[in-house]
């Protein structure tokens, strides 16, 4: 209540009115005070003259009187007679002394029996300033009235009265009356004030009540907006703020009403920014597990079966590298499009039990998932997986430009794998990075042993990313050989990795990962810097060397790799120092555009391009012609299929089709001295292999090139 | 003198007026209330006592002058009178009345004169009188008028009757006022007035009358032969046997058995037989009464 605004309010009111009543009580009663006294003061001295003149006529008339009675008495010297006369006195006041004396001033009668002052001059006996006065004389001293009243018989006068008289009980009368009208005031004023805080009590119980009845009328608008905002935040979307007023409280109505209808507008939006996928307009991964869990329900009530598909772009990180990210989300949006397109037929001959909107979701980046609810046979998944990838691998146009891209689906079934939504997804995404891993564009269901695997992979991984932080990869060198002269003309550069534990990975276990993952690129940039390095201390001992690195194919289209490795070839840029980058002719022919232009660039930038492991791959010689290649690299497997007494056509058809193309032709894993002699003799003049140098340490290669140094200088 | 008494009577008592068979008592008066009140009750028992005589009622009658109820003792109005000795001796000279009892009046049966000075004076002795001045009560006092007068003169002085303080005494002569009442006489000789006074000895021992400090002041020079108190008379319009009942009634009372009717009856005590010598006493002062007589 007393938070309240009435509350406020009404109290604010107690408050004037309560300071006002007593304020006005206050002054009141000053002036009542200061009126009683003056009035009391007044009324004592009007009383006192008052009582004055009429004690002292009531003694003079008294002296009269008996100055009359006693002329005979006094005529006759009859003392008992005067006695009597005086004694018989009957008045209010207390007699005092009476005296009566001779014109002589003497005392005839004292009114005592025995006249003890008889003869005596009055004014001995009188108080000060009283004389034997034979006129009448009547004064008050004090409380005493002193009277003087001659005794004549007609105009004789022989004898004159003294009375001293005093009125004790109305003075006493006087002073209960002053004390009475004090105490009257006194009573006055405490029932003013018993009555002047009664009606103000009241006034304020009055006041507090019609407020308190006011302010709740006039404030139940508010209290009624109060609880329709409650309603509305609580939930209820039927609430109307409509009051049907016209005054302020309309207005504030109308206000609410207009803020409500943003507000649940926003409200839908925020809903949809929550459950949709705001790029796509596809349900999102929050919405997308809220419906598996419900299809995963329904399809354990009706006994039906439920496929996740995980639907993942390969490649789609080039898109964004190379086009930009409005290309790319356009390319992912028109994925959607695809995808739905595709659901939408698909549920034309599968009765869904949901409408097919909710059964694609877009959870992030490149990453689709789709469900498939009451499917018959494990061959309709396979075929519905086959479509997916079909539609994807179908060219993307974007502002002309055709975009290629296909994608990788993880594939688990429910009830046979996982009965819910969030292993099933699990499973899902795990069976769709074996497929990527099994070298993408494909498909791939989920299998219990799915998960040692990958979790190996992934331990690899995380091993290779802690062994780049830690800087336990180095680089080991195998020389080349120039065949003819048995000198030194260069190195490969290769990737090793001591693990703290395992000690040396072999190459074979972990730059397949490197290369299936999005390792390579750091790996690439790590391996770049550590040659560029080491090439520092190698460049001194022998001119003219040629450090070659290993480019992966995945490595290949990455834009920042393009770029680390155009400015690494630059800093490498002087005469007789070149860098060779060598390439697998797979990774060359899958993307034969792009990779067309950037090893121009990089030749342009003075590196050396060289295709490595040539021979095992595909590739077409109409391509190889157009590349800027600077060499094959023969495969070691056709080196070491070297036999003694048989013929080796495809080295020397290699060798035949790089002369024929102006190309130099390295031999790789030359192991013996008939393998050397052999590509030799076959007019490849480069070689590498154990026979010639194993792969060393930096230390020992420059150890290895001062004692060729000095041999050459012997 | 019949219409005077009758007017009196009228004014200040109401009273049926006297028939044959009432008793009737009376008295002088200067203050007919009191005297009234006084006599009423003993004269209205006396009537019932007498009633086997025919009385069927009593009554009061006061008079204000001497001589009208001398006229109306003559005149058979009154029965039975209660006077001083002064008044007595006139009403057996003159009106044929005779004494029946002495009454104990203020508890007194009888009462003598004294005469008093200041006990500063030099008047030690009535013969020091002689040209100073004496105070009377009343005129018709009988021990405070008519017996010190009679003992002065018996003594060879002279009186002046003054009709001031002021007013000279003659050489040889006693002069005098008269002071109204006793306590008067008693103030005027301290208050040096006159040089003597004169009292019975009855208001001289009642100090209401002389206070003591007053009387202590005073010296007493003389004191008179006793007189009767007061004395209850009978006119000759009782009969014998009337008076004779009368007679008997009132020496039946006495303060064992009528206390509050005898004290008020001017608070007497008794009554008894008249002493010996009364009818030379009332003589005597008849004849001396009559000479001073203005």
């Amino acid at each position: 209540m007393s938070r309240s605004i009435s509350g406020k309010y009404t109290g604010l009111l107690t408050g004037i009115i309560l300071l006002t009543g007593i304020s006005i009580l206050l002054i009141n009663l000053h002036y009542l005070e200061d009126y009683s006294e003056q009035s009391i003061h007044n009324s004592q001295q009007q009383l006192d003259e008052l009582m004055r003149q009429q004690q002292m006529s009531d003694a003079e008339l008294m002296a009269s009187t008996l100055a009359e009675n006693l002329q005979e008495a006094v005529y006759h010297y009859d003392f008992s007679g005067m006695a009597e006369l005086m004694r018989g006195l009957n008045n209010s006041g207390k007699l005092l002394y009476t005296y009566i004396y001779d014109q002589q001033g003497n005392v005839l009668h004292d009114g005592t029996d025995a006249l003890t002052h008889f003869g005596k001059p009055v004014h001995q006996l009188l108080p000060s300033g009283l004389g034997p006065s034979l006129t009448r004389q009547v004064v008050k001293i004090d409380k005493t009235i002193h009277v003087a009243h001659p005794i004549s018989s007609g105009d004789a006068t022989f004898a004159a009265l003294r009375l001293g008289l005093t009125y004790p009980r109305a003075e006493q009368q006087l002073t209960k009356l002053q004390q009475q009208l004090a105490s009257d005031e006194r009573k006055l004023r405490s029932r003013i004030l018993v009555t002047s805080l009664g009606v103000i009590a009241v006034l304020l119980l009055i006041t507090t009540l019609l407020m308190v009845q006011v302010s709740r009328r006039l404030l139940r608008p508010i209290q009624q907006l109060a609880q329709r905002c409650r309603l509305y935040a609580a939930g209820d979307n039927r609430v109307s703020f409509h009051l049907g007023r016209e005054d302020e409280f309309g207005e504030l109505s109308d206000a609410l009403d207009h803020m409500k209808q943003i507000i649940t507008e926003s409200r839908a939006e925020v809903e949809k920014l929550a459950y949709l996928d705001p790029l796509t307009h596809l349900p999102n991964r929050r919405m997308f597990a809220e419906e598996l869990d419900s299809l995963i329900q329904w399809s354990e009530r009706h006994q039906h079966k439920l496929a996740v598909l995980f639907i993942d772009l390969d490649e789609f990180k080039h898109v964004n590298d190379l086009a930009g990210h409005d290309v790319g989300d356009q390319l992912l949006k028109m994925v959607a499009e695809r995808l739905q397109s595709l659901l939408k037929n698909l549920g034309e001959e599968i009765d869904f039990p949901v409408p097919e909107s909710l059964l694609l979701a877009r959870l992030g980046g490149d990453e689709f998932v789709m469900t498939l609810p009451a499917y018959k046979r494990e061959s309709d998944i396979n075929s519905i997986a086959g479509q997916i990838q079909n539609t994807l691998e179908q060219d993307f146009i974007i502002d002309e430009v055709r975009y290629d891209v296909s994608a990788s689906v993880g594939i688990t079934l429910y009830p046979e794998m996982a009965t819910n939504s969030s292993e099933l997804l699990q499973q899902a995404d795990l069976a769709m990075y074996a497929a990527k891993y099994s070298g993408r564009k494909r498909f791939c269901f989920y299998q219990p042993e799915l998960n040692h695997q990958m979790t190996h992979h992934l331990q690899m991984q995380q091993g290779i990313r802690e062994a780049l932080e830690q800087q336990k990869l180095f680089l080991c060198y195998q020389p080349i050989f120039n065949l003819d002269t048995g000198r030194i003309i260069g190195a490969e550069a290769l990737l090793r990795w001591r693990h703290p534990d395992k000690g040396l990975i072999p190459p074979g276990e972990f730059i397949p990962v490197i290369e299936k993952t999005h390792l390579i690129t750091p790996v690439t940039r790590w391996v770049l810097d550590q040659a560029a390095k080491d090439m520092q201390k190698i460049r001194p001992m022998l001119d003219q060397f040629k450090l070659s690195v290993n480019i992966s194919g995945g490595a290949l289209l990455e834009q920042t790799v393009q770029e680390k490795i155009s400015a690494t070839v630059e800093a490498f840029s002087s005469p007789g120092h070149r860098l060779h980058l060598e390439i697998t002719e797979t990774s060359m022919m899958e993307n034969i555009d792009d990779c067309s232009r950037v090893l121009a660039e990089w030749k342009k930038a003075g590196a050396a391009i060289w295709i490595d492991d040539f021979g095992t791959g595909y590739s077409s010689l109409n391509y190889l012609h157009s590349l800027p290649i600077d060499g094959l690299k023969i495969d070691k497997s056709f080196v070491q299929a070297i036999n003694p007494g048989q013929p080796s056509q495809v080295i020397e058809t290699i060798i035949t089709l790089a002369r024929s193309l102006g190309l130099d032709t390295i031999s790789e894993g030359i192991e013996t001295q008939q393998q050397r002699q052999t590509v030799l003799d076959l007019g490849s003049h480069f070689g590498q292999g154990y026979l010639l140098a194993r792969p060393m340490t930096l230390d020992q290669l420059l150890t290895m090139l001062k004692q060729e140094i000095s041999n050459a200088s012997v | 003198m019949f219409g005077k008494c009758i007017k009196l009577i009228g004014l200040l008592l109401l009273a049926a007026p006297a028939v044959a068979d009432s008793l009737v008592l009376a008295q002088l008066s200067d203050q007919p209330k009191k005297d009234y009140k006084q006599l009423r009750p003993m004269v209205k028992y006396v009537a019932e006592q007498l009633h086997p005589y025919g009385i069927t009622d009593g009554e009061v009658m006061l008079f204000s002058t001497r001589q009208a109820l001398i006229e109306a003792v003559r005149a058979g109005q009154v029965h039975w009178i209660t006077e001083t000795p002064l008044t007595a001796a006139y009403l057996i000279h003159e009106a044929n009345a005779r004494p029946l009892l002495t009454k104990w009046k203020n508890g007194q049966q009888s009462y003598q004169t004294l005469i008093f000075s200041h006990r500063d004076s030099n008047v030690k002795t009535i013969n020091d009188l002689s040209g100073k001045r004496i105070a009377f009560e009343h005129p018709d006092s009988f021990s405070s008028y008519y017996l010190p007068r009679m003992i002065l003169e018996q003594a060879g002085m002279q009186l002046q009757l003054l009709d001031s303080f002021n007013a000279p005494v003659e050489t040889g002569k006693v002069g005098y006022r008269f002071s109204r009442n006793e306590t008067n006489n008693a103030l005027w000789v301290r208050a040096g007035l006159v040089e003597a006074g004169a009292l019975n000895d009855g208001d001289w021992q009642n100090s209401s009358r002389v206070p003591d400090d007053l009387k202590s002041e005073m010296r007493i020079i003389y004191r008179s032969k006793t007189y009767p108190r007061s004395l209850e008379m009978v006119s000759d319009s009782l009969n014998e046997e009337r008076a004779t009942a009368l007679k008997q009634t009132l020496l039946n009372l006495n303060n064992s058995n009528q206390a509050a009717l005898l004290h008020r009856y001017e608070k007497s005590t008794g009554f008894s037989e008249p002493q010996a010598d009364l009818q030379e006493l009332l003589r005597e002062i008849y004849h001396n009464s009559r000479r001073w007589q203005p």
